[in-house]
């Protein structure tokens, strides 16, 4: 085994090989800084590139370029409080204040550090379990998954702050999206509503980008600042070396979210959209002195970062052993095996050994790569920070719409970020905790399909399963401890109500709110002719979520007149960073009557970007939205405008319409003059 | 004018054109310098991606004008969404084709999905199929008749996927007492629920999956082959052939109707309503394509099976399928679970 592993490094050293997996890493950086793309669309990008190279070299560019967008999309978190990747949610709640706070490099240092060494603990798991990887996986049966599902699941009582009822709320929503789709059971069209986008599920990209990163955006837009002070400022109230320190004296916590990481990266379909989130609520339940989490507590970023390199070496294990793809990038990954000639399974422990060592340093070496890259580059990130904000946003922008639009390359993608921006907004706004819906939108299908497979075959007796039953026992835990609290304030509150102290309020949160009620209530209906179990599921989502939106809507309209410091309060751990409380009332009125107007405005031209793509076409409509914006919504010289948007236009249309030949969507013009679509193939 | 002079002039302009058409070929003009688009209803790296990616790699090589020829992955709905593309939207100048699944050309007549296969401009499938049942080989389902007289526990991944499909035509046509266990997320995940000793086996594993992705599992012997679904030409497969099994004429039809897509396996089609002189050009460049002697060279090394198919027997067998009267076609959605 040694050997192998020695023998395996020297193939990896090899120049040649290092160069390729310099290159991979690069690419897989510049993936990861841009929302919306990472490692997926770059296997799907490279792995024909990979057809005539030998089988070391192969996965040496594709695995040094997968397995560094989850560094790198650090970057954008931080500084925009925009997540690179889906994985990068939870750093931007921690990051992105750190960076306000002028604490930039701080987080910069501590994330690398972390992702350095999440990545390593990942490979070196993969490594030292080789020997008893295939025994592992086949002890993991279909109730032993399911109970995995059921602990992500949990971790929405932590996640939800000090707002557990709008969590659970919020957590029921996304298991009813979850179901959205052709369901496996019975092929029942689940809320479809006959289209063929709905059919496969609601991607994540959208979903992701609208929740996390059309927020901040429309905050950016509003507040007309996103960073104070200048890159030098921004860099100077600290170095990256306090950060690397940070990371260094929690390295407790560092191994143990890299080792759920790893965990959970070996389970089937737990990804990294949640695997950052169950490390980040782990860090909140055991870590001490936790009240400044998600308000730039360094900690915070330590913990999703360092788990989110983990879930690599997790991810591989599953791939290796069984050839079952733990995920989508996975998934593509394999059929770059099978190209090469190699058959995951047995044959990968023993006969091809060396190949599966070349993998493990592979992920060991394109981390170390990407980690000296990144912590080199900083400064010239910080630099980002100069940009100002009026060529800013129209530019991330058009990025997210685009990220999106790579989920599945349809307008449904481009509609589902605009809904989920406007849902993540109000969310956000009202203080609804948004990573109990993301929790609930990956795990719930999940859920549904381990938990009919584990009845199917074992019944009841599956509590009895060892692995099972102790899953469940710390899955009780977790959401046991906050849900007392929550019913014992809950109470308290009724006995103020019993007592007549309050009046009944409308506010904007209760409208809110039954907005939720109303949808949920439509789509129970919607849901009366489905099959019986095509129905379970998802009726038990609706019923709960009906049961905790009215908890949230009596304690709204009921509840005693909450201060501006009981909001801010409240909103802490949900929202992040919540509203700045400006001194003097008045102010506030106008500040936040512009601020309204301001937010409105940002989604006009959301929607609007999106009506243009309809009729001209997705890089014509961003390309006259950016312009646009950035002259008349951010004030900024026409001819500056312009050339934002020429230059702009011509990237996207080199990386995706030359690079990744996107299949452009139909747009108006193009019915109407197909000469047009003929020769542009844009519209 | 007299009429003289213009019978002359117009014998003139004729023979002018003519010489001009003999010239320059109006195929090649179009497609010298053009892009040609190559729909896959698939995600990179599936066995349609595969041979999809494969025929495109010497596809121009073949073609008069030399096109550049770029593979292009829309996937949705289980490639109805690329067959709806290739059937409405594509451009039908002849410089865009693509393939999906096969029993997608089914859709129509068991879900109503609204194209008509009959309609496109089919260039042919690179190869024919067979679906088989397969159980473990530690598992006590070892032979056809314990498929049909034993509680075989069979995996299965969504209505209408392969798997399901073939256990309930064993349910339906053939009475089988299987107990279908779906909702597994693909082949691997319910091998790896054989191992696990979690189910017997599991239907629709295709004869050329097999042979590309689990090679080890007949060299090792890791598998039984319980039969064979297929419109023939599958000899080299020792198991019993599922059509053989059935008497009844109604039942052999229903079953004939959808086996046939089976002789499609990898089909590639063009948008319907393409110029003759552009699909012929088509047509003859993807079986030269399928016949050379690099393709074949690499697809072995691929482990993809080749057994070109040409166009007039696809043309042929979707004749047949939508010429079958109505109780047929019910039977026939019936038996798929529909």
């Amino acid at each position: 085994m040694l050997d192998a592993a020695y023998h395996a490094l020297l193939l990896i050293l090899e120049p040649a090989r290092l160069a390729i997996m310099f290159g991979g890493v690069l690419i897989g950086l510049a993936l990861g800084v841009i929302p919306g793309l990472g490692g997926i669309v770059g296997l799907a990008l490279l792995i024909p590139f990979t057809y005539h190279m030998d089988a070391p070299s192969a996965f040496a560019l594709l695995l040094g370029m997968a397995s560094v967008t989850t560094v790198s999309d650090f970057i954008p978190a931080v500084l925009f409080g925009v997540p690179g990747t889906v994985g990068a949610a939870a750093t931007v709640l921690d990051g992105y204040p750190m960076a306000q706070q002028g604490k930039a490099a701080r987080a910069f240092g501590a994330g690398y550090a972390a992702s350095l060494a999440g990545g390593i603990f990942g490979a070196l798991v993969l490594g030292l379990a080789i020997p008893i990887l295939r025994p592992l996986v086949l002890y993991l049966g279909s109730a032993e998954l399911l109970s995995f599902c059921i602990f992500g699941l949990s971790m929405v009582a932590v996640l939800s702050g000090k707002a557990p009822m709008r969590g659970l709320a919020a957590a029921s929503l996304g298991l009813m999206l979850s179901m959205v789709g052709s369901d496996p059971e019975t092929g029942t069209q689940r809320w479809t509503f006959d289209t063929l986008y709905l059919w496969d599920h609601l991607p994540l990209v959208p979903a992701t980008l609208g929740l996390f990163a059309v927020p901040e955006l429309a905050e950016m837009a509003v507040r007309r600042n996103f960073l104070k002070g200048s890159p030098s400022e921004l860099m100077a109230a600290s170095t990256q070396w306090d950060g690397v320190r940070d990371a260094l004296k929690s390295w407790k916590l560092i191994l143990r979210c890299s080792a759920l990481g790893a965990l959970l990266g070996a389970i089937p379909g737990i990804g990294s959209a949640v695997i950052d989130w169950i490390a980040y609520g782990h860090a909140l339940q055991t870590e001490k002195n936790t009240e400044n989490f998600g308000h730039g507590d360094v900690r915070g970023v330590i913990a999703a970062e360092s788990s989110n390199n983990a879930k690599e070496g997790g991810h591989l294990v599953p791939t290796i052993a069984f050839g079952v793809p733990a995920g989508a990038s996975m998934a593509l990954l394999l059929s770059a095996f099978l190209l090469h000639g190699f058959q995951p399974g047995p044959d990968m422990l023993t006969k091809h050994l060396d190949v599966t060592y070349s993998i493990v340093w592979t992920l060991t070496l394109s981390h170390i790569m990407g980690a000296l890259i990144c912590l080199a580059a900083s400064g010239l990130f910080a630099q980002l920070a100069r940009i100002r904000v009026g060529l800013l946003v129209p530019s991330v922008l058009a990025i997210i719409l685009l990220g999106a639009f790579d989920g599945s390359q349809s307008w449904g993608d481009l509609y589902s970020l605009g809904i989920f921006g406007a849902l993540g907004w109000a969310m956000k706004q009202l203080g609804w905790p948004r990573p109990p819906l993301i929790l609930g939108l990956v795990l719930g299908s999940l859920f549904e399909r381990y938990l009919f497979i584990s009845t199917q075959l074992f019944g009841w007796s599956a509590l009895t399963r060892p692995v099972v039953a102790v899953v469940l026992a710390g899955s009780a835990f977790v959401i046991l401890r906050p849900v007392v609290s929550a019913t014992w304030r809950i109470l308290t509150n009724r006995q103020a109500l019993a007592r007549g102290r309050v009046e009944p309020r409308w506010s904007w949160n209760a409208g809110f709110t039954s907005l939720i009620l109303a949808v949920t209530i439509y789509l129970v209906w919607l849901s009366f002719d489905w099959p019986d179990h095509a129905q379970i599921v998802p009726l038990a989502a609706a019923g709960a979520a009906l049961l905790f939106g009215t908890g949230v809507f009596l304690t709204e309209v009921f509840a005693r007149k909450r201060t501006k410091q009981d909001l801010a309060l409240e909103l802490g751990l949900a929202v992040g960073h919540g509203p700045v409380l400006a001194p003097g009332e008045g102010k506030v009125e106008t500040e936040d009557a512009l601020h309204r107007a301001r937010a409105w405005r940002f989604f006009a031209w959301l929607g609007g970007t999106l009506a243009l793509a309809t009729v001209i076409g997705v890089l014509p409509g961003l390309a006259v939205a950016m312009f646009f914006v950035a002259w008349r919504g951010f004030g900024e010289r026409a001819s500056r405008a312009a050339s934002l948007s020429v230059v702009m236009s011509l990237a996207f249309w080199l990386v995706f319409d030359r690079i990744f030949s996107t299949p452009w969507p139909d747009a108006v013009v193009g019915d109407v003059w197909p000469w047009l679509r003929a020769a542009t193939g844009l519209v | 004018m007299n009429m003289r002079t213009l019978k002359t002039a117009l014998a003139g302009l004729l023979t002018l054109g003519l010489s001009g058409a003999a010239k320059a070929d109006p195929v090649s003009d179009f497609y010298t310098g053009k892009t040609v688009n190559v729909i896959i209803g698939y995600s990179v790296g599936g066995g349609y991606d595969l041979y999809a990616r494969l025929l495109s790699r010497f596809f121009a090589d073949h073609m008069p004008g030399s096109p550049t020829v770029v593979p292009q992955n829309m996937t949705g709905a289980g490639s109805l969404k690329a067959a709806l593309y290739l059937a409405s939207i594509a451009p039908k100048d002849g410089a865009t084709f693509g393939t999906f699944g096969r029993s997608v050309v089914l859709e129509p007549l068991f879900s109503g999905a609204k194209f008509d296969p009959q309609k496109f401009s089919w260039l042919g499938s690179v190869t024919s199929d067979s679906s088989l049942c397969v159980s473990w080989a530690d598992s006590p389902i070892k032979t056809w008749d314990d498929l049909m007289t034993k509680q075989a526990r069979m995996g299965g991944q969504a209505n209408g996927s392969d798997p399901d499909v073939y256990a309930s035509i064993l349910k339906t046509l053939f009475g089988s007492n299987l107990r279908l266990v779906t909702g597994y997320p693909g082949n691997n995940e319910m091998a790896l629920a054989l191992e696990r000793g979690e189910l017997d086996g599991f239907c629709g594993l295709s004869w050329s999956s097999l042979l590309g992705r689990h090679r080890d599992w007949i060299d090792g012997h890791k598998i039984n082959i319980l039969v064979k679904a297929s419109a023939g030409g599958d000899d080299q497969i020792q198991a019993p052939q599922m059509l053989d099994k059935l008497t009844d004429p109604k039942k052999r039809a229903a079953l004939s109707l959808i086996l046939a897509t089976q002789a499609m396996a990898r089909p590639f089609t063009a948008p319907p309503g393409l110029p003759a002189d552009r699909l012929a050009a088509l047509r003859k460049a993807f079986l030269d394509t399928v016949n050379s002697a690099e393709f074949r060279a690499e697809a072995d090394k691929l482990g993809l099976d080749v057994a070109p198919v040409t166009a007039q027997e696809v043309e042929k067998r979707l004749a047949d399928i939508y010429s079958q009267p109505p109780e047929v076609v019910a039977l026939a959605k019936q038996a798929v679970g529909q």
